[in-house]
């Protein structure tokens, strides 16, 4: 049976009055070769499909953190013996109907304690909590030091026994730290190991939080809470988080069939440009696979972007196609002449798309450089798909003929400005007076100069408490929030390294430095307290003589301070290593955003200059919050940098394109009023540049682009083929012009979806890469015309050098001549 | 790599080698002035008096602080140690003297503005044993044992500390610590001599605090000792209470006194520290202050962030709400109303009931 559609392909001149040996070589070998292409490509979608269903999700601590800054080299250098720092996870059993001196209360907490106890992982020798032996309490009698476990040994839950409970708390100095300073909650404090001591396996993060969730938090009921808190909870999380992205993916991709069926009305062109989409994610994650990589929480977001950025060049294809059809010409024809018509400003764009994640490798963060290898290859990939695959696919499908018959009576109408389209574009055509044309200017240098002194505020790295990787009303961070608000010290942890010679922590000078470090520390806005080896010797000092205050100090006698520094070292084993020859200073601060760690790390860089020898050093930085300071000197380093880059590359591929610096200024204003834009929202909501959020400028931009190219092109060729500005820009909005708004919405759509990602930085990249789209694609529409009016309102004469006018054969030239020509039929 | 990127790249290589070579050496706490502190009245503190109506309050490396309007607002003052300061005394509202760890005594003649050295464990090491020594040639040979002690109390260094200072007026003082360390001066500190022949001491138990109380001069020592100063022989003697602790301190006036040390424990004495008998107290936590009121009462202050008042024999204390977080380290009164206590957090002053 015959569809109306297939009826109306008949009527289109056949092929073979078509020159097949004209074109390109390039597109004489692609279109003269259809089914062997064809077939090459379904093999390796299949080979690469294959190999993408392999693909892990993964997330590692140590990809996220740039590795090679000297800050990370030196906490990496001395892990091994900072590793009581840190990877440790919190587990707060909270009785909801009372203090934690209930025998209910008290038989939960052992049997949440034996469970996590069990588990695999748990550095169980270091494990402490009120049902350890290693939490214990110590009292200064006449007699001398007396002490036992806090829970008493012989405790039967009668109310004596937890009657010496509660003294043993109290005598134990553990409030705050094993039992919340509101006594209704305690903490059991799990050590992790790094590989499991019998497999050798490094510690499968998503299994221990799974474990921590099936195992321990089913234990809660209703007189009791579990939060739990720590960076494999964190990332137990994030791998549960990205589950969810997938369904992220299938919305972006319904919302492109959506909006490009809503455009075309055409089935088979929807289909087939969101699938060579489609194909090229399949190619981009069997390549990302074939090359050892796993997908991780920020390479998850490139098969986003290769989808959006295929969808968005597959648009232009198809449109132009559905034009040539309607204007008559056999779907093989138009395929063809589709094909030289765009194939420089497509291969041009997705350079620049290439470009604009290249730069990323700039930053020094694994995980960042993983995303630019992993986008980059996506977009090579989309140089095939998209302008290979999808031609020729298009060139066998076609597109419908009421399709086609619709495009061009929206043409019509463009021409003769009537129906809503006509209209708009009659509307639009105004840009490019001269009343307009300054309007716009102005209003569009008020926009940026506001946005500007806004931008001026934009702050490195996070702003919010917490995880900053979660929501601030995510599960984690409620817990982290109850933790931090319940126990004595904040989770923003800032660590310095002292190292020494072997045996060089416990001297009298090393440890008058570390108390000096301390002392600075304490002075800095934003450090609530610091703990290290030398406050803690005060104590334990002061322990010896009885507990007198007066002793709390560093005796520079060697055999008091020997004594100290055992005492201080056996009840804090996180101060020293062995050798005593690497300790810690923490710093534990108020929050963790970029002007609190910039004064600390000022401090420390500053003492470290003036006390810091060869044999006893003070180096930067262990702790979240160190390894956070590290991250925001790389990213604040890299972002002027890459802004550079990625404007120099996209400008010098737009002077390729145009051969005309006026045209590129053209193109590359709109983008830089949006980037400042973009910044100025960052700060209007609160969010900094950090990891997640830095590749995002260079996305847009790099994305950003292809607008001003394919509009651009289109009315620079219609120009120096002796059009006026205006007719050419009309010829522009006809062609390509419609399709930039159509896919800057769509762009926007599909990633504003990232905007509910349980994960904060997938939401943070989400709203600025909807904004970027919708104002890049605005801005192309409207500032291009505005500014072609002031710098390239005659081509002829001020393009000299172009294309056309030293008559060189320009593929550019013909295309336009040829669009020309059969538009005027 | 482009050319001026290496350049740069060398140009900072040669800088951060530079800067590793730069030599630090360690300065000494002795030979170092106190640090600006940061938020001066929050720091960790270890004793407090007033200077006339100046309430001074000194603490660890170096800190002196005094507050010229009763305690609401507080100003570090220049000293030239960073030692930690353990004890201050004002015989009058100039003079003053503060003394702590490696034996670092420091005095003041303008009412605690500025501070300067008078002795520290490094001069007491050369000039102690020096006056010893020349007094066993002299030919007071029972001297001899007192002069080892000295020798091996400073074989460390300066390592000993001053646990309490006290001058009865501008020119009387004694300085006391550790391992019966004890010293004097007469001429307001412009010489100051050992004095562990004028104790009875045989046991060189620890000396922590010395107060004078209603005109006399009481030392609280390690097991339950009290020394008092008979001035007639000008010697220590030493009176028993029966407790096997420490004392940390001693407080009272003419009616009452009170020696209080760990877990709570507190004697009195009503006949100038002849006899003692044990009082009645809420917490075994160390008592670690405690300061005659105006009015009689005597109030106490713990480690654990109790304050503790009693009155008439003093047989019994009671808790009063502290108001304030802390691990008390001193207490002394501002006047009739108002308490000044110190601890590891800082300085406060406390209205009385």
């Amino acid at each position: 049976m015959r569809r109306p559609d297939e009826h109306s392909d008949a009527a289109p001149p056949a092929p073979h009055g078509f020159d097949r040996r004209s074109g390109t070589p390039l597109e004489r070998a692609i279109f003269n070769h259809r089914p062997p292409i064809m077939l090459i490509c379904a093999l390796v979608t299949l080979l690469l499909g294959w190999s993408a269903t392999r693909l892990e999700v993964n997330a590692s601590f140590e990809r996220m953190i740039p590795r090679s800054h000297p800050y990370i080299r030196n906490c990496l250098e001395n892990s091994a013996s900072l590793r009581h720092l840190g990877n440790a996870v919190r587990i707060v059993v909270e009785n909801t109907g009372g203090d934690i001196y209930g025998p209910k209360y008290l038989e939960k907490l052992q049997k949440i304690n034996d469970t996590v106890f069990l588990l695999p992982g748990v550095d169980r020798g270091l494990m402490k909590s009120l049902w350890t032996p290693a939490v214990r309490w110590t009292e200064i009698t006449e007699e001398g030091y007396r002490g036992g476990p806090v829970m008493p040994d012989d405790y039967d839950a009668s109310p004596a026994s937890i009657a010496a409970l509660r003294r043993n708390v109290a005598l134990s100095g553990v409030t705050g730290s094993i039992v919340a300073t509101d006594q209704r909650s305690s903490l059991i404090l799990v050590p992790l190991l790094d590989r499991d001591p019998e497999t050798g396996q490094p510690l499968d993060y998503r299994a221990f939080s799974r474990a921590l969730e099936t195992q321990v938090r089913a234990l809660r009921d209703d007189s009791t809470r579990i939060h739990i808190v720590g960076f494999a909870k964190l990332v137990g999380d994030l791998i549960d988080g990205l589950s969810q992205v997938l369904g992220y993916f299938a919305m972006a991709a319904l919302i492109a069939l959506a909006v490009i069926y809503a455009y075309t009305s055409c089935v088979r062109s929807t289909l087939l440009v969101v699938g060579c989409s489609l194909i090229a994610v399949v190619w981009q994650l069997g390549l990302v696979r074939l090359l050892g990589f796993a997908l991780d929480p920020y390479s998850m977001l490139v098969p986003f972007l290769v989808f959006a950025v295929g969808v968005s060049h597959g648009a232009q294809k198809m449109n132009g196609i559905m034009q040539d059809v309607g204007r008559g010409a056999h779907r093989y024809v138009a395929a063809r002449f589709t094909y030289r018509r765009l194939v420089l400003a497509g291969v041009t764009a997705l350079l620049a798309d290439a470009v604009g994640f290249g730069v990323l490798m700039l930053i020094d963060v694994p995980v960042i450089r993983d995303l630019a290898l992993a986008a980059s290859l996506g977009v090579a990939v989309l140089i095939f798909t998209n302008l290979i695959v999808l031609p020729v696919l298009l060139s066998y499908v076609g597109v419908s003929g009421a399709a086609a018959r619709r495009s061009l009576a929206e043409e019509r109408r463009a021409l003769d400005f009537s129906g809503v389209y006509g209209h708009l574009i009659h509307a639009m055509l105004r840009f490019t007076d001269r009343r307009w044309a300054v309007a716009i200017l102005v209003a569009t240098l008020a926009l940026a100069a506001g946005g500007f002194a806004l931008s001026l505020r934009l702050k490195i790295g996070d702003l919010d408490p917490g995880a900053p990787e979660l929501r601030a009303d995510s599960r984690y961070n409620r817990d982290d929030a109850y933790v931090n608000g319940h126990y004595g010290l904040s989770s923003d942890q800032f660590a310095v390294i002292v190292r020494t010679p072997p045996e060089g922590l416990a001297t009298y000078p090393t440890l008058i430095e570390m108390d000096r470090l301390e002392q600075s520390l304490r002075a800095v806005d934003g450090v609530q307290t610091t703990a290290s080896a030398a406050s803690a010797l005060r104590f334990f000092t002061a322990g010896s003589y009885e507990g007198n205050p007066k002793w709390m100090t560093i005796n520079r006698d060697p055999v008091v301070l020997q004594q100290g520094m055992t005492n201080a070292l056996i009840a804090n084993r996180e101060f020293g290593n062995l050798e005593r020859s690497v300790s810690p200073i923490l710093a534990y601060l108020k929050d963790h955003r970029a002007e609190t760690l910039t004064r600390v790390v000022d401090a420390v860089e500053a003492f470290a200059k003036e006390h810091g020898t060869t044999d006893r050093q003070f180096l930067l930085a262990a702790g979240s919050a160190g390894i956070e300071a590290a991250t925001n000197l790389v990213v604040e380093r890299a972002s002027h940098r890459m802004l550079l880059l990625v404007y120099g590359a996209v400008s010098l591929l737009c002077f390729v394109t145009f051969r005309s610096w006026r045209a590129v200024v053209v193109a590359i204003a709109p983008l830089v009023v949006t980037s400042i834009l973009c910044q100025a929202l960052m700060v209007w909501l609160g969010i900094g540049v950090k990891v997640a959020t830095l590749p995002v400028i260079a996305l847009g931009v790099g994305i950003g682009v292809d607008y001003a190219l394919y509009l651009l092109s289109v009315q620079l060729a219609a120009q120096r083929s002796g059009r006026s500005l205006t007719e050419a820009y009309r010829y522009a909005l006809g062609f390509t012009g419609k399709v930039v708004g159509l896919v800057g919405l769509m762009l926007a759509g599909g990633v504003a979806t990232w905007a509910w990602s349980p994960i904060k930085f997938q939401a943070d990249m989400g709203i600025l890469l909807t904004f970027m789209f919708l104002w890049n694609m605005v801005g192309a529409l409207v500032l291009i015309p505005a500014l072609s009016h002031f710098l390239l309102r005659d081509p002829r004469q001020r393009l000299a050098g172009g294309p056309s006018a030293t008559n060189r054969e320009s593929p550019s030239t013909k295309r336009f001549l040829w669009f020309e020509v059969e538009a005027s039929k | 790599m482009k050319p001026l990127t290496l350049i740069t790249c060398i140009l900072c290589s040669l800088g951060s080698s530079v800067a590793i070579a730069s030599p630090n050496s360690f300065r000494d706490p002795l030979d170092t002035p106190a640090v600006n502190a940061f938020a001066p009245a929050s720091q960790s503190l270890l004793a407090a008096a007033r200077a006339g109506a100046t309430p001074i309050a000194v603490g660890m490396r170096g800190l002196i602080v005094a507050s010229e309007d009763g305690g609401a607002s507080w100003e570090q003052r220049p000293t030239p140690v960073q030692s930690d300061l353990t004890s201050v005394s004002f015989p009058d509202a100039q003079h003053g003297w503060a003394a702590g760890h490696d034996g670092v005594i420091l005095q003041t003649n303008d009412g605690g503005r500025s501070w300067n050295r008078q002795l520290d464990g490094r001069m007491a090491a050369e000039r102690f044993t020096a006056h010893y020594a020349t007094r066993i040639a002299q030919g007071e040979e029972k001297l001899g044992p007192l002069l080892a002690e000295l020798k091996r109390n400073y074989q460390a260094g300066p390592s000993l500390p001053w646990l309490d200072i006290c001058f009865e007026d501008a020119n009387q003082g004694y300085a006391v610590g550790p391992f019966g360390s004890i010293a004097r001066t007469d001429d307001g500190g412009k010489t100051w001599l050992p004095a562990m022949e004028r104790i009875d001491n045989p046991d060189l138990l620890n000396l922590n605090a010395i107060r004078g109380i209603a005109g006399e001069l009481y030392i609280a020592a390690e097991r339950g000792t009290v020394f008092r100063l008979d001035r007639a022989q000008q010697r220590f003697l030493r009176a028993g209470t029966g407790y096997a602790g420490s004392f940390f301190g001693i407080a009272g006036d003419a009616r009452a006194l009170v020696a209080y040390g760990l877990r709570g424990t507190v004697f009195r004495s009503s006949d100038g520290g002849a006899t003692w008998s044990r009082s009645t107290t809420p917490t075994p936590v160390a008592v670690t202050a405690g300061a005659a009121l105006p009015d009689g009462r005597i109030v106490l202050a713990t480690l654990g962030g109790m304050i503790w008042i009693g009155e008439g024999d003093m047989a019994r204390f009671v808790s009063l709400a502290p108001g304030v977080t802390d691990a008390f380290t001193a207490v002394t009164a501002l006047d009739a109303r108002r308490l000044l206590l110190a601890g590891l957090r800082g300085a406060h002053v406390k209205k009385l009931p």
